[in-house]
């Protein structure tokens, strides 16, 4: 488990990261998501035990991390913009890689180049932007480390390769409990493969929740009432965090478990009445609107 | 067994990215050991070989193992491009190996391995220290294999070459942590660059300051004692343990621990720094907030103060005449200042609109360095009046340079390594009459405060004050040496009796006069130099053998003891005895410290005045039948010719002619004048006052001859003592068979001493108006 405790970090006079407190379960995809410098690059940072907090503490399976080699043995650190050795191809990485993470799969290593359709001897500086990131998350994956920490890693990957991707981080949690934590400013790109997401902006955590919490906890529903004292009823029976009304036809998202509400539901008249399925970027603009921000500016610009 | 993360295998790694710096290292010393090696060699050879001719085989077979040896001792000796190539192989080393420290990138990808900051800093460190090493130690072997199959190595060329090794070694340690000082200061390539510049010549440009500021508000500043080199550097260091090896042909430990420490220290503070750098640091100008300021100001003081110096010739600032162009260098100190401030803080924030931020730097440098300033301007320390307390003075040397120096006589050591006068006298000089060196140290500031040099009066000029310039060494008992020009008056009846007394003393003379040391004496007596010595005026010679010289000397101290300054000043030498000593020295045409020698030879030469009263000295060199007892012979002569320049009526009718309006000509061009037909005498007046007249009676001729005196052998010398008349100037010409005219030549010039010309001589000569 990582944990990050009221963490803070500043570049000369500027807060980069304001009193974070995190916690991020092993064998779970974790989505730190936010706006270009919310600070999701300097968390995984302090986390990858590069930048040292100037506040707070951040603790790898209890140890702590800046540092520290037991804690950073289990933490694999995929920069914004990933470093390969000059000159270097494949195959120096990997030889690099092994003197450092004893536990670095080397077979494996192979394996994914040949699937990825890289070339091991073909030096690195003549990779496209997406083949690089590629071999990154190979490296990473190879490491054998608990902790894979990606900063914007899936940006320049095409569909097919996230999902091989996607598909690779599935066996390797289930394997050996591979724990990756991911942070984009693309909710749509952590949609799918996200358990667990934390919002950052300006610095701070606006909310760390599982998604499948969220989904639960939050409804969609369209419907047209039948009087206005059916629509009140049902308004002050629940606890409605959006209405939008098109004339007679009003959409709620609504926060409570959904045989709650269609329970409420069903004490009223409705002319029309339908569930919702709620995207993940529906969800955060619905939790995020309650605190006070219009997370379409913070996440979608 | 080797762990696969083990210490080695990540040396192993860190070096597959520093294969360049190796591959220069590697060509560096191949160069400098084996190539050279073989070209020196070769060079030597074809070169001795041309003296096939001249030598017998044993003897250039000997010449040429010598010139091998040498050689080759120079060359793994230290000398300077080994040192060129340590410094630049040190900062390449430092800058590349610790370089990722300027990249996020790079810094993200090594700080998240699991590798401890301080072993990736000790791997980095050590095959920094690895890849100067390894090279130098091959280059050298391959090199030392080179000269060895040619019979150049002795133990004589492995001692050079082990001491070269570990003072290198040393110095590179220095230089290496030094750049790496540099790069954990800075957060970019082009900051390090700057920051190793300031770190090599901080030090030194601060001296300079210092001591330039010192020679232009203090009159009483010796440049004696007055280090430019620069104690923290290593380069400082190297130089003043490279100078002593080369005097001693050993190492200095006092140095060599220099070295160590300087590194130790650097090298520990950089450490220090590198745990302290914030990985955030990657791309700023400076790592550490906190320091900007203070490196600011200290950069931008020191430049400021040495930008007015850089003007003052050219504005004519002479502080002990007038403040006349101070405003002008206030402006330059200024302008540097802020122009310095902006810069720095440009540089600091990458934005040209830094240089108007911080603005409160501007000041505080100002500020501190108004006062530096003003320190020097009002001597707030009162460094120029400064003379040590008597009761804390140990010793004293004095040094009258040039003083009783007939021929500019060499001044060296017991290994024959030349010194100049104040260094002769600081090794050899140890004056206890202190009393009276301060007495005179405090009459003579006294006297000399009160005149203005650079304001000359007809009442000055008249003064009978003549001022001649020494250099005072106080040795305090604190272990401490301060050193202070003076000037002298030696016309003044105190001075010339406190002179009496020191120069009088046998400590200065044992470490004044060449031909009092005993250095002399072993040289004579040493077969290992070849020695010529002669007695005579400068034209009348006699030669002297080993053995009379050696009983001369003998002779010479016992005179010596009498001499003092007086009767010194009071006497015109009879003679001269000159000592030239030579070496031969086959191969090297340089010999470090000692200087630079022809190809085969170094020389010393010493010149001893020897006075009517040197009455042992005389008698010795009569008996030995070297005393040649005249300054010309009658006998010998066949004309001789006077020429009177009438130097003071040229100076008087030189002023009627300006007074009356026609001496608008003497603005001109003095040789436009000469084009144009107009005669003058050499001394630029209008009008040509100079009286040849020549002598061919004999009788007139014998009574020129009794009151001539060679012109080399009278010189007005420090003391003001004996002069010849500058308006006469006697040729003499000898007659074709005489013996002269085959030993010396043709002609000879001569002098009368002041106030005695011959009556007869001075009505000849008189300019008639």
């Amino acid at each position: 488990m990582i944990e990050i405790r009221n963490v803070s970090k500043s570049y000369d006079k500027i807060k980069a990261v304001d009193n974070v407190s995190v916690s991020i379960r092993e064998n779970t995809v974790f989505g730190l998501i936010g706006t270009n410098g919310a600070g999701k690059s300097t968390v995984l940072r302090m986390v990858a035990g590069v930048l040292e907090p100037e506040q707070g503490e951040i603790a790898i399976d209890n140890l702590p991390v800046f540092d520290n080699i037991e804690a950073k043995k289990n933490i694999y650190f995929i920069a914004d913009e990933p470093y390969f050795f000059a000159n270097s191809n494949a195959t120096d990485m990997q030889k690099y890689l092994c003197s450092v993470y004893p536990e670095f799969a080397v077979d494996d290593f192979y394996n994914y180049l040949v699937n990825f359709g890289l070339d091991k001897k073909r030096k690195i500086n003549t990779y496209s932007k997406g083949m690089k990131k590629q071999l990154a998350l190979i490296c990473g994956i190879c490491s054998g480390t608990k902790y894979l920490l990606c900063d914007e890693t899936f940006d320049g990957l095409d569909p097919v390769m996230r999902q091989g991707i996607k598909s690779i981080f599935a066996s390797e949690m289930e394997r050996r409990g591979m724990t990756p934590i991911i942070a984009s400013h693309n909710l749509r790109e952590l949609e799918d493969i996200c358990d667990h997401v934390g919002l950052l902006h300006k610095g701070g955590v606006l909310l760390s929740k599982d998604l499948e919490d969220m989904k639960c906890n939050i409804q969609k529903v369209q419907c047209v009432f039948k009087t206005i004292d059916d629509e009140a009823k049902v308004i002050s029976s629940l606890e409605i965090m959006k209405n939008e009304k098109r004339g007679s036809l009003n959409v709620l998202t609504v926060r409570g478990n959904k045989a709650e509400i269609l329970a409420v539901f069903a004490t009223v008249n409705t002319i029309f009445f339908e569930a919702l399925p709620l995207s993940l970027e529906e969800i955060f603009i619905s939790e995020t609107e309650v605190v006070g921000y219009d997370v379409k500016k913070l996440i979608l610009g | 067994m080797m762990s696969k993360n083990s210490f080695l295998v990540s040396m192993k790694e860190n070096n597959k990215r520093r294969l360049w710096v190796w591959v220069v290292a590697v060509l560096a010393f191949a160069l400098l050991f084996p190539v050279m090696t073989a070209l020196m060699v070769n060079n030597i050879i074809s070169s001795t070989k041309l003296l096939a001719e001249t030598y017998e085989a044993s003897v250039l077979q000997q010449i040429l193992h010598d010139r091998l040896i040498n050689g080759m001792k120079e060359l793994f000796g230290l000398w300077g491009y080994t040192l060129f190539a340590s410094a630049a192989i040190a900062i390449i080393s430092a800058v590349q190996g610790f370089s990722y420290l300027y990249s996020r990138k790079k810094i993200d990808f090594y700080m998240g391995m699991p590798v401890k900051r301080k072993r990736r800093f000790l791997v980095i460190w050590l095959d920094g220290i690895l890849l100067y090493i390894l090279p130098y130690l091959t280059g050298l072997l391959v090199g030392l294999l080179i000269a060895a199959g040619n019979g150049a190595v002795n133990g004589e060329v492995l001692h050079s070459a082990g001491a070269a090794f570990l003072t290198n070694v040393l110095f590179y340690l220095g230089v290496y942590h030094m750049a790496v000082l540099a790069v954990m200061l800075t957060g970019n390539i082009v900051i390090t660059g700057f920051a190793i510049l300031v770190f090599g010549l901080y030090e030194f440009a601060v001296r300079l300051a210092v001591q330039r500021y010192q020679a232009l508000f203090f009159k009483y500043f010796s440049y004696y004692g007055s280090n430019n080199r620069p104690l923290l550097s290593p380069f400082g260091l190297y130089i003043d343990l490279v100078a002593d090896f080369n005097s001693k042909n050993t190492l200095n430990v006092k140095y060599l621990a220099g070295l160590l420490l300087f590194a130790l220290a650097i090298g520990l503070l950089s450490y220090f720094c590198y745990l302290k750098r914030p990985a955030e640091a990657a791309g700023r100008a400076m790592t550490f907030e906190i320091t900007k300021p203070f490196i600011k100001v200290l950069l931008v003081v020191p430049a400021s103060l040495l930008a007015g110096l850089s003007i003052e010739g050219s504005v004519n600032f002479i502080p002990e005449k007038s403040m006349e162009g101070i405003g002008w260098i206030i402006f330059a100190i200024a302008a540097v200042l802020i122009i310095g401030c902006a810069v720095i803080q440009v540089i600091y924030e990458f934005d040209i609109k830094g240089a108007v931020h911080r603005k409160r730097h501007i000041l505080i440098s100002g500020v501190i360095t108004a006062l530096i300033f003003l320190v020097f301007r009002y001597d707030i320390f009162g460094y120029d009046g400064y003379i040590p307390a008597r009761d804390k003075i140990e010793s004293i040397a004095f040094v009258p340079e040039y003083y009783e120096d007939p021929t500019y006589s060499t001044r060296f050591d017991e290994q024959g390594n030349y010194m100049s006068y104040q260094n002769y006298a600081d090794r050899y000089m140890y004056l206890t009459n202190v009393a009276d060196i301060c007495e005179l140290a405090e009459n003579s500031m006294e006297e000399y405060d009160k005149i203005d040099r650079y304001n000359y009066s007809d009442e000055s000029k008249e003064s009978d004050a003549w001022w001649s310039y020494t250099t005072v060494i106080y040795r305090l008992k604190s272990g401490r040496q301060v050193s202070r020009s003076l000037w002298v008056n030696v016309e003044d009846e105190q001075t010339a009796r406190l002179l009496d007394k020191i120069i009088g003393s046998e400590e200065f003379k044992k470490g004044y006069f060449s031909g009092a040391s005993d250095n002399i004496v072993n040289m004579v007596k040493s077969d290992r130099y070849q020695l010529s010595a002669t007695f005579g005026n400068t034209i009348y010679q006699e030669k002297m053998s080993r053995e009379q010289i050696e009983e001369f000397l003998e002779a010479y101290r016992k005179d010596l003891e009498s001499a003092d300054f007086s009767s010194i000043k009071e006497s015109v030498p009879v003679g001269i005895v000159t000592l030239y000593f030579s070496e031969v020295i086959a191969g090297s045409n340089y010999m470090g410290n000692a200087g630079y020698v022809d190809r085969v030879t170094r020389g010393w030469d010493v010149g001893m005045n020897i006075y009517p009263f040197y009455k042992e000295s005389i008698a010795c060199l009569k008996k030995n039948g070297c005393y040649t007892g005249v300054q010309l012979k009658w006998e010998d002569v066949e004309k001789i010719q006077v020429m009177n320049g009438n130097y003071d009526i040229a100076e008087r009718l030189q002023k009627q002619l300006d007074e009356s309006g026609d001496g608008e000509e003497t603005f001109e061009d003095p040789n436009l004048l000469l084009e144009r037909g107009a005669t003058q005498n050499y001394f630029g007046y209008d009008i040509d006052t100079r009286v040849y007249e020549e002598y061919t009676d004999q009788e007139k001729i014998k009574e020129i001859v009794s009151a001539v005196f060679a012109n080399e052998l009278v010189r007005q010398d420090w003391d003001n003592g004996k002069a010849l008349d500058d308006n006469y100037s006697v040729i003499v010409y000898f007659k074709t068979d005489s013996p002269m005219t085959r030993n010396y030549g043709a002609s000879a010039e001569y002098g009368f001493l002041e106030g005695q010309i011959p009556g007869f001589v001075k009505e000849d000569t008189i300019y008639k108006e």
